[in-house]
C-alpha cells in the first residue's frame, strides 16, 4: 500500500515536472565550492569634467617707480627669488643729490629755528616785564612758530628724497620665480616703465569655464576633483563662481582654489588642467567586474538563490577599478558567483542531470 | 501446348536468374539500399521548387517616379529581358527608387541564372554617366533556401528587459547557432539596436557661431586611430599606435568642437548626447496561450530565423539548432528569457515523412493480406517481399534522382502500391497456373510460366508508364511540384517489372520446392469451384448485349446509358456540385495576418492596429502562440518568398504570423479557423481602415494573390481611376474578399526648394543644404562608438531631437557654413512647396500595369467562380464614362494594349497553365498507349477498343467527388490520368484472353462470357488493390482527389470494363464472325 502511493507520488511529480519549462529546475544544484559575493550598494557621484586653466595667485610685472638707467639686474629668468631681494638697481645719482640738498635744507631750518626760539625766550623775559609790547611779542612768537614748521616741512623733503634714491633698488614683493625680464642693463627707465615679471608658484588656483547647462549643480555641490598628471585626484571645496555668465560664451567664470595643505602639488600657472565638478550624488550598486559573465553582447552574473543558480540579465553602467556598475538586474544584498566559469559548468551540469 | 517456341526476353531472364546465386544478394542488396535511403534522403514537407529570382535595386536619390521609370526602370527591364531563361520581369518604380524582379524559369539552374543577370548589368554599366547620381545596381538573388527552416522567437515577463536587452542576447546566439552544420542565414528581427544620439539644439548651435559642418567633423576626426608602425629602442621594436578611439558616451559629449570667444564648446553645450535605443522602425510582439496565458497580452520579443543550406536535411538542421538554444540556455541566454520555437519545418517534414512511411506499410500490408486471401499464404509472402524489395530499391532511385522524401514522392509511392504489386501477382498466379497443370518441375515450368505472361505483362507495365511519364514535362512551379508521382511511378514500374521476372522466380521455387503437392490439390479444390459462379454470372450479365444482331438494340441502349452517365458526370461539374480548384487548403498549423495600412500612417499608429488585432485572434480556441510584426515582415514562407513578403518594410504595413495548435489536437482545419479569423478581425481592420489579408499558406505553389487583375492601358492615371472601379465589382462580389489594388493612398509630400540664385550670391551650396536636412531629419551617423564586445557597430546619430522634427520651424533654424564662413539661416535660401507624394508605378514585362487582387472564400473557396462571376460582371459595368466593359485576356498579356484592357492572372493563370500542361500530357500519354496497343495487337481498331474504357472512368470520378464533396484538383487530374494507364491494363487482358480462346477456335460469344469470368478475378485484384492504396491518401488534404480519382474510378470502370469490353469487342467483331462464312 505503502510502495503503491510512493509510486503515485512520484508520478505525480514526473508529470509536474515535466510541464514546467525545462530551463528552470527545482531541484537545487550542487553548489560546493562556489563562492559567492555580495552586491553592495555603493554611494557615487556623478561628475562633469572641463578643462581649466591654472593661474597664479600672485603674478606681477614689477615696474620702475623712478626714473634712471637700469645698472644691475642681479637675476635673470627662471631665477627664484625671495621676498625682499633686489632684482633691480637703478642709477641714484641724481636721487642721492636731492637728498644731501634736502639734508642741508633741513639743517638751515633748524639753525633758524633755533635762532627764533633764543629771540623768543628773551623777548619773553622782557614782556613778563611789561617792557615790550604785546604786539612785539606776538611777532617774535610767530617767527619761531613759522621756523618750526619749515624744519618740519625740510624733514619731509628729506624723507621723500631718501624714498627716491631707496626706488632705485627694486626689491623682489614675494617668492617667486622670475619669468620675464623687460629692460636690460643699461636702459633709461621712467617711472612706469616694466622692467620685470615674476609669479609666485605657491599660490595658484584654476580657472574654468562652465558651461549655463552645469551650473546649477556645480553651485549646490561646490565641490570639484582637480585631476593632476600623474592621474591622481586633488578634491577642492572652494570654489569662487561668478554670479553672471559671460554673455557672448555663455559660461561660468569659475575659480577653483588649490586646498592649503596640498602645497607640494606640482601645477604649474598657465597649464591646462582636468576638473571634475561633482553635479550629484547616488546610490549605485556595484559588483567586481569578474563575476560577470560577459558573453558577446550579453552580460549576465549567475545569482546564488536557494541553492540553485539562475543566470541572470544585467545592465552594465560605468566601470570604477575592479568593480562595475549595475543599472538592472540585480538588487542590494544578492549572492552571486564569484567565478562565472565555474558557476556556467555547474548551471550545465546539474541541468544535463535534471534530464 | 507442347510446342517448345524459344522463349521470350521475359522467360530468359527468369531463367537464367532462377537458379544463380546472384539473385537473392541481389534483392538484399536493394533492401539495404532502400534502408540507407531512407536514413540518408532529406526530409521535407512539401518538394523543393527550384526557382530562382532575383532583386535589383536602383537607387535614383531624388528623382521622381516618372524620371526613375524612363531613365532606369525601363531601360533595366530591357537588359533583363534580353536574358535566356527569364520568365517576367516585374518592377516597382518608386520616386527616388526602382525595384525590378526578374523571375526566371522554373528549373533555371540557379547560378547561371545569377551569373547571367549580373553580366547583364554588369557590361552595361556605361549606361549611364557616373556623376548621374544613378546608383549601382544592388542585386539580391532569392531562392527557396532563404526561407528559414527554424525560427525561434525571444521574449520575457519580466518588464525590466527591453527589445534592446532581447536584442542583445539574439546577437550573441546567433553565432552559437551558425555552428550547427548546415545552417545557413541566421537573422534577428525585430528588437531596437543603440545608438548615440547627437540631438542638436539649432539655434544653440547658431549662438556659437558654429554649424552642423563643424559637429559633423568633429566627431569624425575625433575618432581617428591608426597603426603608425614601428619604433626601435634599446634593440626592441615597439608599436606605436596614434589616436584612440571614442569609446563612451563621455567621450563624445566632452568633445571641443570649436572655440568660442576664447573658451571651448563641447558638444553637449549644443546638442544632448544619450546612449539611447533606436528610434524603433519595427515593433515586434509575441502574445501565446500556454498554461492558461492570456493571449491578448503581448510580450516584446525578438525573433531568430535560420535558414540552411541547400541539399542539407531539414530536419538534423532543426534538431540541430534547437538543441544547441537548449546547450545556450544558462550559457548566454538568460534564464527570464524565454525562447519559443515559433516555427519548425524539420519537425512538420519529420512528422510527415514519418506518417507516409507508416502509411506505405500499411498499404503494403494491406495489399499482402488482399493477396493471402486471395491466392494463399505463400503466395502472399512472395508477393509481399517483391513489393519490399521494389518499394526499397524505388526509395532508392528517387534519393539517386535527387528528390527528397517529402508528401509527394511517398505518396506517389503509395498510390502505385496497387500498380506495384501486380506484376508480381500476374506472375506468381501464373506460376501458380502451370502448377496445377503439372507435367513440368516447378524449374521447367516456372520460365514458361513467366514467359507467358510476360509480354502482356511489359505491355501494362509500359501503358501505365506511358500515361503517367508525359506529366514530368508539366511546365510553371507546379511541373517540379507534382514531378515526383510521374518519376517515382514509373521507375518503380521499372523496377517492380524487373523483380517480377528476377526476383519473384527465384523466391517461388525457394518456398514451393517442397510444396508442390499440397498446392497442386488446393490450386485445383479451387478452380473447380471457382470457374462455374463466374462463369454463371457473367453469361448472365453478357448475353443479353451479345445475341448478334439480336443483342443489337441492348448494346445501343448500352451505350446510351453510359454516354447519358457521362452526361451527367459532366454536369456536376457545371452545376457546382464538383467544385473545380488548382489544390485544395492543407491542414497546416499556422497562417498570416498581412496588414496594410493607408500608406503615410504611423507606425505606432500600424503596431496599435495590429495589437487588436491580435487581441480579436485570441478567443480562437486553437491559437498556440502568434507574433506580431509591425513596420517589417515576419519570417517568410515560400508563399511570402514567391510574394515577396520579405520586401514589405514599412511604417504602414506589417504581419501576424497566427501558430495553431498541433492538428492532432484540434477537430477544426486550419482553412475554418482562418475563415473564422476574417471574421474576428473584420470590426477592427474597419474601424482602422487597415487591409487585412487572412493568408494561408498555399498547398502548392504560390501566386500573388489568389484572384489578380491587371489592367493594362496607355495612361497610368487612368489605368489607376479603372482599377479603383474593378476595385468595386470585386468587393460587390459575393465570396470574394481581401479585395486590394496596387494604387496607394495620398500621401503628403513637402519640398524644400532651394532657391539656387540666392544661395550662390551668399555663397552656399545645394549639397551641403541637402546634407543637413538629411541629418536633421533622416539622422547621420558620423562615427561609430567602439566596444569590445558589439556585435554590430554602435552608430554616434547626428539628428534633430525626435519632438521638434515634426515643426519645420526649428529645422529652418539651422545655419549652413557659407563659402565666406559666414553663417546664413536655412529660411533664407529655400522655401516650401506642399504637395502630394507620387505614386509607385508597376510594371509587369515592360507594360505599365495596376493590379487588384483579392481572395475567394465562402462556398466555392475556389477563385475560378469568382473570376468568371465578377469577369461577367465587369462586361456590364460602366467602367469609364459612356465605355461599358473591357477586353479580358486570359491567357497571355494584350499584345497592344491601345485600349483599356484586363489580363487575369493569381491562381487562375497557374491553374489555366497546369491543366493545359496536364491535359497535353494526357493527350499524349493516349497516344502512347494507342501506339503500344498497335504494336502488341497488330491492328489499328483494336487498340480503339481497348482504350474505350478511358472515358468510363469520368463515371466513377465526378460523382466521387461530389460525394464524398471533395474538389476537383490537379491531384485529381493525375489520378484519371494514371487511371487510364490502369484501366487499358484491363482491357488488354480481356481482349488478348478473347483473340486467344477465338483462335483455339471457340465460339466468339461463349469465347468472350468466358473471358469476362476468367479474367475476372486478376482484374478485380488490380483494381482492389490499386484502391486499397488509395485508401490510405484519402484523408490527405491535398491527395485526397488524387485518391477519390482513384477508388471511385477504379471501381466504376473495372466493374463496367468487364461489361463494355466484351461488349464492345463482340459487336465489333461478330459481324467479321457472320461475314466470314459467306
Amino acid at each position: 500500500m505503502k510502495s503503491l502511493a510512493l509510486v503515485l507520488s512520484s508520478l505525480l511529480l514526473i508529470t509536474g515536472c515535466g510541464e514546467q519549462t525545462p530551463a528552470r529546475q527545482s531541484t537545487p544544484m550542487d553548489l560546493t565550492g562556489l563562492s559567492g559575493v555580495a552586491v553592495t550598494s555603493q554611494n557615487t557621484e556623478q561628475q562633469i569634467e572641463l578643462d581649466g586653466t591654472v593661474e597664479a595667485v600672485n603674478r606681477a610685472v614689477v615696474s620702475a617707480q623712478t626714473s634712471g638707467r637700469v645698472t644691475a639686474l642681479p637675476f635673470d629668468v627662471g631665477d627664484q627669488v625671495n621676498a625682499g631681494d633686489v632684482i633691480a638697481q637703478i642709477t641714484s645719482e641724481e636721487q642721492q643729490a636731492a637728498v644731501n640738498s634736502a639734508m642741508a635744507q633741513v639743517n638751515e631750518a633748524r639753525a633758524r629755528f633755533a635762532e627764533a626760539d633764543a629771540q623768543l625766550t628773551r623777548i619773553a623775559d622782557v614782556f613778563k616785564k611789561g617792557v615790550v609790547s604785546k604786539a612785539e611779542f606776538d611777532q617774535v612768537k610767530a617767527a619761531q612758530q613759522s621756523a618750526e614748521a619749515r624744519v618740519t616741512s625740510a624733514e619731509a623733503a628729506l624723507s621723500d628724497a631718501k624714498q627716491r634714491l631707496q626706488y632705485t633698488q627694486v626689491i623682489a614683493p614675494y617668492s617667486g620665480i622670475l619669468v620675464r625680464r623687460l629692460v636690460d642693463v643699461g636702459a633709461t627707465v621712467a617711472p612706469g616703465t616694466p622692467l620685470l615679471e615674476g609669479v609666485s608658484l605657491a599660490d595658484v588656483r584654476i580657472r574654468v569655464n562652465v558651461p549655463q547647462n552645469s551650473i546649477q549643480a556645480v553651485r549646490k555641490y561646490r565641490k570639484a576633483q582637480i585631476m593632476l598628471a600623474d592621474g591622481s585626484m586633488l578634491e577642492s571645496t572652494d570654489l569662487r563662481i561668478s554670479p553672471s555668465a559671460d554673455a557672448s560664451s555663455h559660461s561660468f567664470l569659475t575659480l577653483v582654489e588649490i586646498p592649503q595643505n596640498a602645497s607640494n602639488v606640482s601645477l604649474l600657472p598657465g597649464s591646462l588642467t582636468k576638473v571634475a565638478f561633482v553635479t550629484g550624488t547616488e546610490q549605485q550598486l556595484v559588483i567586481p567586474k569578474n563575476a560577470v559573465a560577459q558573453r558577446g553582447e550579453v552580460s549576465a552574473v549567475y545569482v546564488i538563490n536557494q541553492q540553485q543558480l539562475v543566470f541572470r540579465y544585467i545592465r552594465l553602467g560605468k566601470t570604477m577599478g575592479d568593480k562595475v556598475v549595475v543599472q538592472s538586474g540585480l538588487a542590494e544584498n544578492d549572492q552571486i558567483a564569484s567565478d562565472v566559469i565555474q558557476a556556467a559548468a555547474i548551471y550545465k551540469q546539474s541541468s544535463v542531470a535534471a534530464q | 501446348m507442347s510446342v517448345e517456341k524459344p522463349l521470350g526476353i521475359s522467360g530468359r531472364i527468369a531463367k537464367t536468374f532462377l537458379t544463380t546465386e546472384i539473385t537473392p544478394l541481389l534483392a538484399l542488396v536493394g533492401l539495404l539500399l532502400g534502408l540507407f535511403a531512407i536514413f540518408v534522403t532529406p526530409r521535407e514537407e512539401e518538394p523543393q521548387i527550384n526557382v530562382t529570382f532575383a532583386n535589383v535595386f536602383i537607387a535614383y536619390p531624388g528623382a521622381t517616379a516618372q524620371e526613375v521609370e524612363s531613365l532606369v526602370t525601363t531601360p533595366s527591364e530591357q537588359i533583363v529581358s534580353e536574358l535566356v531563361g527569364v520568365k517576367h520581369v516585374y518592377s516597382i518604380t518608386y520616386p527616388g527608387l526602382s525595384v525590378l524582379t526578374v523571375r526566371f524559369k522554373v528549373g533555371e539552374a540557379r547560378n547561371d541564372a545569377i551569373v547571367r543577370l549580373y553580366n547583364a548589368f554588369y557590361s552595361n554599366q556605361d549606361r549611364l554617366p557616373y556623376n548621374l547620381g544613378v546608383m549601382q545596381p544592388l542585386i539580391k538573388p532569392k531562392g527557396i533556401d532563404d526561407v528559414p527552416v527554424v525560427s525561434a522567437t525571444l521574449w520575457s515577463e519580466n518588464p525590466g528587459l527591453t527589445a534592446a536587452d532581447l536584442l542583445n542576447v539574439a546577437h550573441s546566439v546567433e553565432a552559437g547557432l551558425q555552428r550547427v552544420a548546415g545552417t545557413r542565414e541566421i537573422k534577428s528581427i525585430g528588437g531596437l539596436s543603440s545608438v548615440v544620439k547627437v540631438n542638436f539644439d539649432p539655434a544653440r548651435l547658431s549662438s556659437y557661431q558654429l554649424s552642423l559642418d563643424d559637429v559633423r567633423h568633429a566627431l569624425a576626426s575625433a575618432n581617428a586611430s591608426a597603426n603608425a608602425g614601428e619604433l626601435v629602442k634599446n634593440n626592441q621594436s615597439v608599436q606605436l599606435q596614434v589616436g584612440t578611439f571614442l569609446t563612451s558616451v563621455d567621450d563624445v559629449s566632452s568633445l571641443v568642437i570649436g572655440v568660442y570667444q576664447g573658451a571651448p564648446v563641447y558638444l553637449r553645450d549644443v546638442a544632448g548626447v544619450q546612449l539611447t535605443t533606436n528610434t524603433p522602425a519595427q515593433y515586434v510582439a509575441f502574445g501565446h496561450a500556454d498554461k492558461g496565458a492570456n493571449p491578448a497580452q503581448q510580450y516584446p520579443a525578438v525573433t531568430l530565423t535560420v535558414a540552411k543550406k541547400p541539399g542539407e536535411n531539414a530536419v538534423d538542421v532543426a534538431a540541430g539548432v534547437i538543441e544547441r538554444i537548449e546547450q545556450l540556455k544558462g550559457v548566454v541566454i538568460p534564464d527570464d528569457i524565454n525562447i519559443s520555437i515559433t516555427r519548425n519545418y524539420g519537425q512538420t517534414a519529420e512528422e510527415k515523412a514519418q506518417t507516409l512511411i507508416k502509411k506505405l506499410i500499411f498499404a503494403t500490408l494491406s495489399v499482402i493480406v488482399l493477396v493471402l486471401f486471395a491466392l494463399g499464404r505463400r503466395e502472399a509472402f512472395v508477393v509481399g517481399l517483391a513489393v519490399v524489395v521494389t518499394l526499397a530499391i524505388t526509395l532508392f532511385a528517387s534519393w539517386a534522382w535527387g528528390f527528397t522524401l517529402n508528401r509527394v514522392s511517398l505518396f506517389a509511392l503509395i498510390f502505385s502500391i496497387g500498380i506495384l504489386v501486380d506484376d508480381a501477382i500476374v506472375v506468381v498466379e501464373n506460376i501458380h497456373r502451370h502448377m496445377t497443370m503439372g507435367g513440368r518441375t516447378l524449374k521447367q515450368a516456372i520460365p514458361l510460366a513467366v514467359d507467358e505472361v510476360g509480354g502482356p505483362t511489359i505491355l501494362a507495365t509500359f501503358t501505365v508508364i506511358a500515361a503517367l511519364l508525359p506529366m514530368a514535362f508539366v511546365s510553371g512551379l507546379m511541373g517540379p511540384y507534382m514531378r515526383p508521382i510521374p518519376i517515382n511511378a514509373s521507375t518503380g514500374m521499372l523496377i517492380s517489372l524487373a523483380v517480377a521476372f528476377i526476383f519473384t522466380p527465384w523466391l517461388f521455387l525457394r518456398l514451393f520446392k517442397n510444396a508442390k503437392l499440397h498446392a497442386e490439390e488446393h490450386q485445383a479444390a479451387e478452380s473447380q469451384a471457382k470457374g462455374p459462379r463466374y462463369q454463371a454470372l457473367f453469361t448472365k450479365i453478357l448475353s443479353p448485349f451479345l445475341n448478334a444482331r439480336a443483342g443489337r438494340g441492348k448494346r445501343v441502349g448500352l451505350l446510351l446509358s453510359i454516354l447519358l452517365l457521362i452526361g451527367v458526370s459532366v454536369a456536376l461539374v457545371v452545376s457546382k456540385d464538383v467544385i473545380m480548384k488548382m489544390l485544395p487548403f492543407d491542414n497546416k498549423s499556422e497562417f498570416e495576418l498581412v496588414v496594410d495600412m493607408p500608406e503615410g500612417t504611423s507606425l505606432e499608429q500600424t503596431y496599435a492596429a495590429m495589437q487588436q488585432l491580435a487581441a480579436d485572434l485570441s478567443v480562437l480556441p486553437e491559437l498556440k502562440n502568434y507574433q506580431l510584426y509591425a513596420g517589417t515582415a515576419a519570417p517568410i514562407n515560400f508563399n511570402g518568398l514567391v510574394r515577396q513578403y520579405y520586401l514589405r518594410s514599412g511604417a504602414n504595413m506589417g504581419e501576424i504570423q497566427v501558430n495553431l495548435v498541433h492538428k492532432s489536437e484540434r477537430s477544426r482545419k486550419s482553412h475554418d479557423i482562418a475563415l473564422e479569423a476574417r471574421q474576428l478581425i473584420a470590426a477592427t481592420a474597419k474601424k482602422y481602415h487597415a487591409n487585412v489579408k487572412v493568408v494561408e499558406m498555399p498547398p502548392g505553389p504560390p501566386v500573388m494573390a489568389p484572384l489578380v487583375a491587371e489592367i493594362y492601358g496607355l495612361d497610368y492615371a487612368r489605368q489607376q481611376a479603372i482599377a479603383a472601379k474593378i476595385k468595386t465589382v470585386f468587393a460587390q462580389t459575393t465570396d470574394v474578399v481581401d479585395v486590394d489594388d496596387s494604387v496607394e493612398a495620398a500621401q503628403a509630400k513637402w519640398t524644400l526648394v532651394v532657391d539656387r540664385a540666392k544661395a550662390a550670391k551668399l555663397g552656399v551650396d545645394q549639397a551641403s543644404i541637402v546634407a543637413d536636412v538629411q541629418a536633421a531629419i533622416a539622422g547621420e551617423d558620423s562615427s561609430y562608438l567602439h566596444s569590445q564586445t558589439r556585435k554590430n557597430p554602435l552608430p554616434v546619430r547626428l539628428t534633430l531631437p525626435a519632438s521638434s522634427k515634426s515643426d519645420l520651424q526649428a529645422l529652418q533654424n539651422l545655419k549652413i557654413r557659407a563659402a565666406s564662413g559666414e553663417l546664413i539661416a536655412l529660411s533664407e535660401v529655400t522655401s516650401l512647396v506642399k504637395a502630394e507624394r507620387e505614386q509607385a508605378i508597376y510594371h509587369k514585362d515592360l507594360l505599365p500595369v495596376v493590379y487588384v487582387t483579392g481572395d475567394a472564400a465562402g462556398e466555392a473557396d475556389s477563385p475560378l467562380y469568382g473570376l468568371f462571376e465578377i469577369a461577367a460582371a465587369l462586361d456590364k459595368a460602366e467602367l469609364e464614362a459612356g465605355n461599358n466593359g473591357i477586353e479580358q485576356f486570359y491567357t497571355a498579356q494584350p499584345a497592344n494594349p491601345y485600349q483599356w484592357s484586363l489580363k487575369w492572372d493569381g491562381e487562375w493563370q497557374i491553374t489555366y497553365e497546369t491543366f493545359r500542361d496536364m491535359g497535353i500530357a494526357y493527350s499524349v500519354g493516349l497516344i502512347m498507349i494507342y501506339l503500344l496497343v498497335v504494336a502488341q495487337f497488330r491492328s489499328y481498331s483494336v487498340p480503339l477498343i481497348i482504350m474505350a474504357p478511358i472515358p468510363l472512368t469520368i463515371i466513377g470520378i465526378l460523382p466521387g467527388h461530389a460525394l464524398l464533396g471533395q474538389q476537383f484538383t490537379a491531384p485529381s487530374m493525375i489520378g484519371m490520368i494514371a487511371l487510364a494507364g490502369i484501366i487499358v491494363r484491363n482491357s488488354i487482358l480481356l481482349v488478348d484472353f478473347i483473340q486467344q480462346q477465338v483462335a483455339a477456335g471457340k465460339d466468339l460469344q461463349q469465347a468472350t462470357i468466358e473471358a469476362a469470368a476468367v479474367r475476372s478475378t486478376p482484374i478485380a485484384l488490380t483494381a482492389i488493390a490499386a484502391m486499397m492504396g488509395g485508401f490510405f491518401i484519402l484523408d490527405d488534404p491535398i491527395f485526397g482527389g488524387l485518391a477519390v480519382s482513384l477508388i471511385f474510378g477504379l471501381l466504376v470502370s473495372t466493374i463496367l470494363t468487364l461489361v463494355v469490353i466484351p461488349v464492345v469487342y463482340y459487336a465489333y467483331n461478330y459481324q467479321q464472325q457472320v461475314n466470314k462464312p459467306n
